[in-house]
């Protein structure tokens, strides 16, 4: 009985999926990368062309080098607020300093709503993109941790590798 | 040792069918937005959408009225609109839809259209059920979809209580539609509910799939049907048709008047070609997607062959419109969420005059590009484009020419 039980278990594991991995303000809402800034929403999008060519990324960066972020304001009224981009080195509550300022994109204005940059990472590492936008009189700040080429979930095929071989064990010692 | 097996299976098959049981995933949908690229920028394009208001209470009624052209460029992959079928695109039934018109044809039925040519169409709706609804008019496509047109945040106030759809039948009966042959659908799904449930749980008590597979390669299947099996089999056949001829007699005597389901296909004429739809002509050199600054930069030789000089007001790529703020005149008559006002940026010589042609550099920037989800045409393996160029006339008329052609996603 406990052989069935964890082939079952394992068969099972195949069904379950998350699709909710918050990072502070970024959050993957089920096909898309939003990055919430008080009341207001971005589509956030992340690639790496020297690597993976236009594939998108949410969160965390897969690999070291050439990487490209465009952020879409969902909100019209984005579109008239100045904004600014800094992304720091550290942990999730780091705060920023000019020392471990990596990028910095002062307050604009983007009238098309879409707010792109790049940034070489050289090395990989912990780091922290933080978003400020002015709406009135009022600062928002969004902060998101991220990490850089330190590897994203577990692989699926991992897991399926294993549930097929426990599961073929298991079947070739009862009929054995 | 077989039955062993087939008992480890049957209880793997219980444990995982109580395990996908939890497994509950979000719905990924998000409207038209869900729908691939190719699928909203190269088949048809909606323009001058009126909805004839955003606020009716139940009863009342709305009227949509637009026009469509069909593209051109109509994607290989799928069907041409050879039975097309005019509707509305709308969260479940919030509002009932009364009439159809398609160039002054009633289209209750479904059409044969022809590409490349454009269309008037009326739809007129009726508040159902209260709440706040996106409601769009859509071009249903056989084995295409439906392909929808601008849509409209519609409240609808009242009480669905209150809701009605009077008609009257050719023998001159009131009914009310929403209501009408309610209760006889119920009686009948649950008469044939009883056989097929018993069917259903006759057969499941049994050994299934995969025990059942085995015993099949075991030689093992005459255990499977017994001589009680095909009684009950006999039994439950010769009952359906029995069935199936009194229900057939009883909805004859209830209903002697009936009309058969319609599936005749309507040819309509298409809007006759005028200087405003067919005087410009437009030619496109080079077409990139710049990605991370969701831009479309396009060079097209544009050649005036009307009679007035004309300038370039707007781009417009499914239902997403892209207007030049340079030319004031130009009215907002679609979805306020998929204007990018002040979206388009023209190079060149803003008059082209009367039979010049002039090369034109323009870009289409905005974060409507990626919201609508429009950026995933990089992904496409034809990377193709669509969509229509809107010029304003020194006469006060809109001229209009589809453009569709190669693009290069490009990350400079």
């Amino acid at each position: 009985m406990l052989n069935k039980t964890i082939a079952a278990l394992l068969f099972g594991l195949f069904f379950f999926s998350t699709t909710a991995s918050a990072h502070g303000g970024l959050s993957a809402d089920k096909d898309l990368c939003i990055l919430t800034i008080g009341a207001y929403k971005m589509h956030f999008t992340g690639y790496q062309p020297d690597s993976s060519a236009t594939k998108e990324f949410c969160e965390d960066i897969p690999s070291t080098g050439l990487t490209i972020v465009a952020m879409d304001a969902m909100d019209r009224k984005m579109k008239n607020f100045p904004t600014e981009i800094r992304v720091i080195e550290g942990e999730a509550e780091a705060e920023a300093t000019d020392a471990n300022t990596i990028l910095h994109m002062p307050f604009k204005v983007y009238p098309t709503g879409n707010i792109s940059f790049e940034h070489r990472f050289p090395k990989e590492g912990k780091f922290v993109g933080i978003v400020t936008i002015k709406d009135g009189d009022e600062e928002i700040v969004s902060r998101f941790p991220f990490a850089v080429g330190m590897g994203g979930g577990f692989p699926v095929w991992i897991l399926l590798a294993v549930a097929v071989a426990v599961g073929g064990a298991i079947t070739y010692k009862k009929m054995a | 040792m077989k039955n062993k097996i087939i008992s480890l299976l049957g209880g793997v098959a219980v444990i995982v069918t109580s395990l996908t049981a939890l497994y509950a995933p979000q719905a990924g949908a998000h409207g038209e937005r869900s729908q691939e690229p190719f699928l909203r920028m190269r088949t048809v394009h909606w323009y001058d959408t009126n909805f004839s208001t955003n606020r009716v209470a139940v009863n009342e009624e709305m009227t949509i009225t637009g026009k469509f052209l069909l593209a051109e460029a109509w994607p290989e992959v799928i069907m041409k609109p050879d039975v097309a079928y005019l509707h509305v695109a709308e969260p479940g039934p919030a509002v009932a839809k009364v009439e159809t018109w398609l160039n002054g044809v009633p289209a209750a039925k479904s059409f044969k259209l022809e590409l490349g040519k454009t269309y008037e169409y009326k739809v007129i709706v009726r508040g159902r059920k209260p709440g706040e609804a996106h409601i769009h008019p859509m071009l249903n496509v056989q084995s295409a979809g439906g392909l929808v047109g601008p849509g409209q945040w519609t409240l609808i106030e009242g009480v669905y209580e209150d809701f009605t759809y009077p008609v009257t039948t050719l023998t001159g009966e009131a009914i009310d539609l929403n209501t009408y042959g309610f209760a006889n659908v119920v009686k009948w799904h649950i008469i044939w509910a009883i056989p097929a449930l018993f069917w259903v749980l006759y057969w499941v008590r049994r050994p299934l799939f995969i025990p059942r597979f085995l015993m099949v390669q075991n030689g093992e299947e005459d255990a499977l049907i017994t001589s009680t099996d095909k009684k009950v089999g006999i039994a439950l056949l010769i009952g359906t048709i029995v069935l199936v001829t009194m229900s057939s007699n009883s909805a004859k005597e209830q209903y002697p008047v009936q009309i058969p389901l319609q599936s005749a296909i309507i040819p309509v004429e298409a809007l006759p070609v005028t200087p405003q739809n067919s005087a410009v002509k437009a030619k496109i050199l080079k077409a990139n997607y710049r990605i991370p600054g969701r831009s479309m930069t396009m060079t097209l030789d544009i050649t005036n062959g009307s009679a007035t000089p004309i300038k370039l007001a707007e781009f417009n790529s499914a239902n997403v419109r892209f207007t030049n703020s340079l030319i004031p005149t130009l009215a907002k008559t679609d979805s306020a969420e998929l204007w990018a006002k002040d979206g388009l940026n023209v190079q060149g010589e803003p008059t082209i005059y009367p039979g010049e042609t002039a090369r034109l550099e323009i870009e289409a920037s905005d974060a409507l590009w990626e919201t609508e989800r429009l950026s995933s045409l990089i992904g496409d393996p034809d990377s193709a484009f669509g969509g229509v160029l809107y010029f304003q006339g020194a006469d006060g008329k809109t001229y209009m020419e589809e453009i569709s052609g190669p693009i290069i996603p490009t990350f400079q």
